[in-house]
């Protein structure tokens, strides 16, 4: 028996959490998703977590602290707590400077492109799970 | 040794005339004579011919030596003549001489003819030359003063500034165009030194730099560069200034020239250039600034429809289909006002009809008090009017009180949650502008991280509710439109102040 994959969805656009948590749900019914509205609590929650999300999509745009911060700062952690993680930049700016500078980040697995296409999407989810070791 | 000499007698005797020429063929004289006993005839004989000598007898039929002599004289040639008579007393002969004669001869004394010719044949060859060097030395001058005055002509019309002075820096020579350039006379200037001519007067550093470019090219190198000089009329005059060493023949530095060429056009021309090119790449940033507005805030909500109808698509639960259109209608009503502002963004950047009025500051700020009193009263905050009551701006009324309620209720919507608003207006002068203060007390704006996003469309740094993230934006486009700016000065925790600098 798996374990269930944890998702993170960091945005600040409420309809973009609830429709990609919609379509994480149907491609695995036992798939975990956390809501975060910005980069601030979603980094509060991982200093206090021992156990990072196997999946993060990370918006760029948002106030408080956006998805550039969260990645300097999400860049402190040691290299083992990352491990299973993967995450995603998802944004819907096409601004080819953020495409490129998404590119030279280390921890930025991918750059996906709003509205996320479902191929795409569940694509992500499969490779999660199968990253996800057995208990 | 043969001598050619080309001779006139005046002598009505032939017996005379041929004791005179065998005497000076006897000298080894050639003769080319003539001779003749009419004064007439003496008058045309001396205008048609070239004469070496002429002799004359003093009594003649109908008219004497003296008359010989005149017509001699008036004729204005250097012809030497020489007199000989048996009856001229002592006295007549001095009177002849005085009168031009150059010398004079008794029939008996013949013989000696040849000894006084020769003697006046010389001298007349040294007064010829010596008139012909006078003549030379007449048309050298000449030379001289057409040159000078050509060389003057254009020194004097030139329009660069030119001089000459000593390697001490005493001037000697300035050209009219400096005359012109300083409002004053030749004497004025010459024999000065350099650095005390009026157009050094504004500065004392320009002076010192002066004497140390002299210095310099006292030592034979040339020294050149630019300096602000003032002219006649109290104005800034941009040079670009030389100095040139000139050196004798041995090498010694003996002179200086001065010169300047006046680029303040060309300094202005570059000047509005740049003013031109900065205010092209404001604009150019503005357009930027939109790119990213719709890549980023129009495509958030394309995006969003866009899922929303992927996920109904695929979605058969009638109660969540449902949802989804009320979802559909909130994305849908958003992209509207978002249209809405940016429609007007772009008439503020487009609007080139802004009509600035003169508009009272305080009387504007206490009518915005009015409108944000209710959120004030809320907060238990309170707002200082310190404007002046007499500060007048030139600002278009609808876009300065636009200005105002956003800052004040940008103030008091980030009050800080531990402490009651206080807000500050103050006003000051600044150069070419007025400048208002607003300061408040509230959570204040890390700048570090958000100084450059602070003013882009749709950037908000915090949670508060009704922030949109637009207000600034618009704010400094309103304020930039009308040739104003904006500066902030936070503290995290501490508090803002803005200030807005309206143009005098």
């Amino acid at each position: 028996m798996k374990n269930p994959s944890v998702f993170w969805i960091i945005d600040d656009d409420p309809i973009f959490r609830l429709i990609a948590s919609k379509w994480i749900h149907k491609f695995g019914e036992t798939n975990v998703v956390v809501q975060f509205e910005d980069g601030l609590a979603a980094m509060e929650t991982l200093r206090k977590e021992q156990d990072f999300p196997n999946v993060v999509l990370l918006d760029i745009n948002m106030p408080i602290m956006d998805g550039w911060e969260f990645l300097d700062e999400y860049a402190r952690f040691e290299a083992e707590k990352k491990k299973k993680t993967s995450l995603y930049l998802v944004s819907s700016s096409i601004d080819y400077a953020d495409i490129k500078r998404s590119r030279g980040n280390e921890f930025v697995k991918d750059y996906l492109i709003k509205p996320l296409n479902q191929a795409k999407l569940e694509q992500l989810i499969h490779e999660a799970s199968r990253n996800n070791p057995e208990d | 040794m043969k001598r050619p000499l080309r001779l006139l007698i005046i002598e009505d005797s032939e017996n005379d005339a041929a004791l005179a020429i065998r005497q000076l063929e006897k000298a080894d004289y050639v003769l080319d004579y003539h001779r003749l006993e009419d004064l007439g005839e003496l008058e045309v004989a001396i205008m048609e011919q070239e004469w070496d000598l002429i002799i004359s007898d003093y009594q003649l039929p109908g008219f004497t030596g003296a008359d010989a002599m005149e017509v001699c004289l008036n004729s204005g040639k250097d012809i030497p003549f020489i007199l000989i008579s048996g009856t001229v007393g002592e006295e007549t002969a001095v009177g002849l001489m005085k009168l031009g004669v150059n010398d004079y001869l008794l029939k008996d004394n013949i013989v000696k003819l040849p000894a006084v010719v020769n003697r006046e044949i010389t001298e007349a060859q040294n007064r010829k030359a010596k008139r012909e060097a006078e003549h030379q030395v007449e048309a050298a001058h000449e030379a001289v003063r057409q040159s000078e005055a050509k060389f003057r002509a254009i020194y004097d019309n030139m329009f660069q500034f030119i001089g000459l002075m000593t390697p001490e820096g005493m001037l000697l020579e300035v050209n009219q165009a400096v005359l012109d350039l300083a409002g004053i006379s030749h004497e004025d200037i010459v024999n000065q030194l350099f650095w005390k001519a009026p157009w050094w007067r504004k500065s004392e550093a320009n002076r010192q730099q002066l004497k140390e470019a002299i210095a310099q090219a006292a030592t034979g190198q040339f020294v050149r560069y630019e300096v602000e000089i003032t002219d006649k009329y109290d104005q800034q005059v941009i040079i670009d200034f030389s100095i040139r060493p000139i050196r004798d023949y041995k090498g010694q530095v003996t002179l200086l020239i001065p010169e300047g060429r006046d680029i303040t056009a060309t300094r202005r021309a570059n000047q509005e250039l740049q003013e031109a090119f900065e205010m092209l790449s404001s604009q150019n940033k503005r357009l930027m600034n939109f790119s990213y507005i719709i890549s980023h805030n129009l495509r958030s909500h394309t995006s969003s429809i866009t899922s929303i109808l992927n996920y109904l698509d695929d979605c058969k639960d009638e109660e969540e289909r449902g949802e989804m259109l009320d979802h559909l209608r909130t994305v849908a009503d958003s992209l509207d006002e978002t249209m809405h502002n940016l429609n007007d963004v772009v008439s503020i950047q487009t609007n080139n009809n802004l009509n600035p009025e003169n508009l009272n500051l305080y009387d504007y700020a206490s009518r915005v008090l009015a409108i944000v009193e209710d959120g004030l009263v809320k907060s238990k905050g309170r707002i200082y009017n310190l404007i002046q009551d007499d500060v007048v701006v030139a600002h278009n009324p609808a876009y300065l009180e636009s200005i105002l309620l956003n800052f004040l209720s940008n103030a008091i919507r980030y009050a800080h949650p531990e402490r009651r608003p206080e807000i500050k207006l103050s006003c000051s002068e600044a150069e070419g502008f007025i400048c208002l203060s607003i300061t408040d007390n509230g959570i204040g704006i890390d700048l570090k991280k958000n100084g450059e996003k602070l003013f882009g469309m749709y950037k908000t740094f915090s949670n508060t509710p009704g922030s949109k993230g637009l207000g600034l934006f618009i704010t400094k486009n309103q304020v930039e439109a009308l040739g104003g700016k904006i500066e902030v000065e936070s503290e995290l925790g501490i508090g803002t102040t803005f200030k807005i600098f309206f143009k005098k």
